[in-house]
C-alpha cells in the first residue's frame, strides 16, 4: 500500500505536466441584454481550448411571444476537418416579437456549447441560462413567416464593429424567394420579372398544346385575314388566357386550393375534346363554326364579328384545361397571395407571368395569318393539317381520362386517315408529301398493331414482339427503388414514421398533369437519376382525384398542384428549401440530389 | 463456451495491431482474473476527437498495444450511451480507469496523450510488461 502511494504521487508529479482545466475553467460564458434589446452572448475560452461551432447554440427557451429574429455569429474556421472557434466566439441575438405581445416579458436564453482542449480531452456538451427582462417596445414585430435558426458567418472584424447588422435571409425554396421578390421589389421590377419568367415557361411543354389551336383559330378566319386582324385576334386569346390564369391564380393563392384540379374532372375534359373534334371537323370544310347569330350580336358591338369573342373564350378555357401547369413562378406569386392577402400586387405579377407566355403564341398566330398561302389546293391542305393536329388535342386530352389503349387506338386510326387523305396509298404525288404520308401510315399501322397486340408505348408500339427483350426489361427496372403511391396524410405518415433514418422523396403527381409526366418519362427515366434515387425512399402522393384527403395532403405541404417534389430528411423534417416545384431536367436534378 | 469463445477473438484480434477490447466491463474482470492481467476502462463519446486520437493512433501503435496486451485488459464505455459503473467519475472525455480483477481502482488518466507519455505513464504503475 505504501508503495502504491508513492507511486501514485509520482505519477501526479509526472503528468502534472499536462494540467488539465476543469471545465468551469476552460469555458467562461457570458450573456448581458444591451440597451438596443438585444442579447450579447460569448463564450470566454481559455488557453488551448477549441469550441465546435456546430455545437454553440443559442435558442430562447421561454415562450412568450419573444423569439429570436437573427443571429450574428463570428466565422469559425476549420479544425481537423471540423468547424471549430479557436478563439473566445461572440454573439449577437436579434430579438422579435409576436403582434399581441406588449409590455415587459421575461426572456430565457439557453447558451450552449461544447468544445475541447488541444491537450487531449474532450468537455461534455454544457449550457447556462440566462434570464433577461426585455421590453418588447422595441422589438420588431415577426414576420409573417417564422424564420427559423438562422446563421450567418461574418468575419470578426465586422462582428465587433457590429454597426451594420444585415439581416440574414433563411434558406428557402424557390418558389419562396419569388414571394419574397413580389414583397420587396417596386412594381415595374416585379412585373417586368414575370414577364420574363412568362417568357420562359412558353418554352415548356406547358404551352406547345395550344401553338396548334392559336394557328387553327387563326386559320379558320378564312381567307384574306390580315395580319392586323390576326395579330388582334391572337392578342385577344392570349388576353383572355391572362385574364384566366390570373383569376384561378388569385382564387387559389387566397384559398389556398389546388389550381387546375377542379377543372380537371372527366365531364369537364369530355366537353372539351368534344369542343375540338367540332373545330377540326370545321376546319375539314364539314361545317362553319359560328357562335349564334344573335348571341354574337348582343356580346359584339361593332363590325368585329364572331371571331373576337369565340377566340377569347377558346383562350380562356384553353389556360384552365389545356396547359394547366405550375411552376416555380406562379407557385411564389400564389404563395405570396396566400400569405400576404395582396391579391392586387400577386394578381398582376400573374397577368404579367402569362402575358410573357402568350408571346410566342401571338408570334405564332400573326405568322398563321401571315403566311398562309394563296387560296387553292394548299388552303384546303392547311386547313386539313391543322384538323388533324386539334383532332390530336382532343386525343391528348382524353389520356388523362381514359385508358391508354382507347388513345393509342385512337392516335392511330387518326394517323391512318390522314397518311390516307395525304394519299400514301395512291399513285404519284409530291416525292415530300408521299415519304410523309408512307411513314406516317406505317407508323399509325404499327400503333395499331401495338394496340392489338397489348402495348402501352407510343414510341415502342411493337416491344410486345420481343418477349425476352421486355422481360429483360422489366428485370433491370425491378433492381430500383419504386415508388409507394399514397394519397393521404396517414398513409404518408405511416411510410415516414417506418422509414426513419432514411432521406424521403415526396413527388406530387396526378394524371392530368403534363409536367409529371415528363418529369418521369425524361428525368426520372435517366439511368444516372435512378441510381440517385436508389439512395431515397420514394414515395408518390397521387392527387388526381383531388378529394379532402388530397387536398388536406397538399395544403398540408403547400402545394398549389403536382409536378411537387419535397425532400425529408433523415428525422423525417421537411427541407422546405429542396423543395421543386415544376420540371426540372435530369442534370440539375441529379445536382440537386447530391446535395441533399 | 463463452470464455472459449472470448479467449479465441482475443487471439484473433491480438494478431492485429490494436489493443484488446472486450465488449463489457464484466467480461473484462472475467478474463483479467483468468490471465492475471488488469482492466483499463476508457470512457469517451462520439464526436470526441481526443479520444479519436487515442483509439485512432496511440492504440493502434504495434509496439504499444503488444506491450498493452500483455499485461491490460481494454473494455470502452461510452459516457451516452453505455451503462456508467459506480466510482467512475469524469468531467470530460477521454478519461481512463485502470482497476485490477477485484473492481479497485487502481489509476486514473484524464485526458489524451501521445504514445510516449501514455506509456510511460502505465510503466510506472507496471501495467505494461
Amino acid at each position: 500500500m505504501k508503495k502504491f502511494i508513492i507511486m501514485l504521487l509520482s505519477s501526479v508529479i509526472f503528468l502534472g505536466a499536462v494540467d488539465f482545466l476543469m471545465p468551469d475553467e476552460a469555458f467562461k460564458p457570458h450573456a448581458i441584454l444591451n440597451q438596443d434589446m438585444e442579447i450579447e452572448a460569448s463564450v470566454e475560452i481559455a488557453q488551448d481550448i477549441y469550441l465546435y461551432s456546430e455545437k454553440v447554440t443559442l435558442e430562447i427557451i421561454s415562450d412568450n411571444g419573444v423569439t429570436i429574429k437573427n443571429l450574428i455569429s463570428p466565422k469559425s474556421v476549420d479544425h481537423h476537418g471540423d468547424q471549430a472557434y479557436l478563439k473566445s466566439p461572440a454573439f449577437i441575438v436579434e430579438l422579435q416579437r409576436d403582434t399581441d405581445i406588449v409590455g415587459k416579458q421575461t426572456v430565457v436564453l439557453k447558451l450552449s456549447y461544447q468544445g475541447c482542449s488541444e491537450q487531449g480531452l474532450c468537455y461534455e456538451p454544457l449550457s447556462k441560462e440566462y434570464s433577461f427582462e426585455v421590453d418588447t417596445l422595441a422589438l420588431s414585430v415577426k414576420a409573417e413567416k417564422a424564420k427559423v435558426k438562422t446563421e450567418e458567418l461574418l468575419t470578426d472584424e465586422r462582428l465587433i464593429k457590429a454597426t451594420e447588422k444585415t439581416p440574414v435571409p433563411q434558406e428557402r425554396s424557390e418558389s419562396d424567394a419569388i414571394a419574397d421578390t413580389i414583397g420587396s421589389g417596386n412594381i415595374a421590377l416585379i412585373l417586368a420579372t414575370f414577364f420574363g419568367f412568362g417568357l420562359l415557361l412558353a418554352m415548356t411543354p406547358c404551352v406547345f398544346p395550344m401553338i396548334p389551336i392559336i394557328s387553327g383559330l387563326i386559320i379558320s378566319q378564312g381567307e384574306g385575314i390580315t395580319m392586323r386582324k390576326a395579330f388582334m385576334l391572337s392578342l385577344v386569346y392570349v388576353l383572355a388566357m391572362a385574364v384566366a390564369y390570373t383569376i384561378a391564380g388569385v382564387l387559389a393563392g387566397l384559398f389556398g386550393a389546388n389550381l387546375q384540379a377542379a377543372l380537371q374532372t372527366p365531364w369537364v375534359i369530355y366537353s372539351f375534346s368534344f369542343v375540338f373534334v367540332a373545330l377540326a371537323f370545321s376546319m375539314f370544310g364539314f361545317y362553319e363554326l359560328k357562335l349564334p347569330d344573335s348571341f354574337v350580336s348582343k356580346v359584339s358591338s361593332a363590325s368585329h364579328g364572331s371571331g373576337y369573342v369565340g377566340i377569347a373564350i377558346m383562350g380562356f378555357l384553353s389556360a384552365l384545361i389545356v396547359g394547366p401547369c405550375v411552376a416555380a413562378p406562379l407557385a411564389g406569386a400564389l404563395v405570396y397571395i396566400g400569405q400576404t392577402g395582396d391579391a392586387v400586387l400577386g394578381g398582376m405579377a400573374l397577368f404579367s407571368m402569362s402575358i410573357g407566355m402568350g408571346i410566342p403564341l401571338i408570334v405564332v398566330g400573326v405568322s398563321a395569318g401571315k403566311f398562309m398561302p394563296k387560296p387553292g389546293a394548299w388552303m384546303t391542305m392547311v386547313s386539313a393539317i391543322f384538323g388533324v393536329m386539334m383532332l390530336g388535342v382532343a386525343i391528348w386530352m382524353l389520356e388523362r381520362v381514359v385508358d391508354e389503349y382507347i388513345t393509342m387506338l385512337l392516335y392511330a386510326i387518326l394517323g391512318i386517315g390522314f397518311a390516307i387523305y395525304l394519299g400514301a396509298l395512291e399513285k404519284g404525288g409530291h416525292i415530300f408529301k408521299k415519304s410523309v404520308a408512307v411513314v406516317l401510315f406505317f407508323y399509325s399501322l404499327a400503333l395499331l398493331m401495338g394496340v392489338l397486340g397489348g402495348s402501352k408505348s407510343m414510341a415502342r408500339p411493337l416491344e410486345f414482339l420481343k418477349p425476352q427483350a421486355v422481360t429483360a426489361m422489366i428485370q433491370t427496372e425491378a433492381s430500383h427503388v419504386e415508388f409507394i403511391k399514397i394519397t393521404s396524410i396517414k398513409e404518408l405518415d405511416d411510410i415516414l414514421a417506418k422509414n426513419k433514418g432514411k432521406k424521403v422523396m415526396l413527388d406530387f403527381y396526378a394524371d392530368w398533369c403534363t409536367a409529371c409526366k415528363e418529369l418521369e418519362e425524361v428525368t426520372f427515366a435517366n439511368a444516372d437519376v435512378k441510381v440517385k434515387m436508389d439512395e431515397f425512399v420514394l414515395i408518390k402522393a397521387d392527387v388526381t382525384a383531388n378529394g379532402e384527403d388530397e387536398k388536406a395532403l397538399s395544403k398540408k405541404y403547400g402545394v398549389f398542384g403536382p409536378p411537387a417534389l419535397i425532400f425529408f430528411d433523415e428525422n423525417s423534417e421537411v427541407q422546405k428549401a429542396k423543395t421543386i416545384i415544376g420540371f426540372i431536367e435530369p442534370k440539375p436534378f441529379l445536382e440537386h440530389l447530391s446535395k441533399l | 463456451m463463452k470464455k472459449t469463445v472470448l479467449i479465441i477473438l482475443f487471439l484473433v484480434t491480438s494478431v492485429f495491431a490494436d489493443i484488446n477490447w472486450v465488449e463489457d466491463i464484466d467480461d473484462a474482470y472475467e478474463v483479467a482474473a483468468q490471465e492475471n492481467k488488469q482492466v483499463m476502462v476508457m470512457l469517451s463519446r462520439e464526436g470526441c476527437s481526443a479520444c479519436d486520437y487515442m483509439k485512432g493512433i496511440v492504440f493502434k501503435d504495434t509496439k504499444f498495444s503488444s506491450r498493452f496486451n500483455k499485461g491490460l485488459i481494454a473494455v470502452h464505455i461510452d459516457i451516452h450511451k453505455d451503462f456508467m459503473p459506480d466510482g467512475l467519475e469524469f468531467f470530460a472525455t477521454p478519461t481512463f480507469y485502470f482497476l485490477d480483477a477485484d473492481e479497485k481502482i487502481l489509476h486514473r488518466i484524464n485526458g489524451a496523450h501521445n504514445s510516449k507519455d501514455f506509456s510511460e505513464e502505465l510503466e510506472l504503475f507496471n501495467f505494461l510488461k
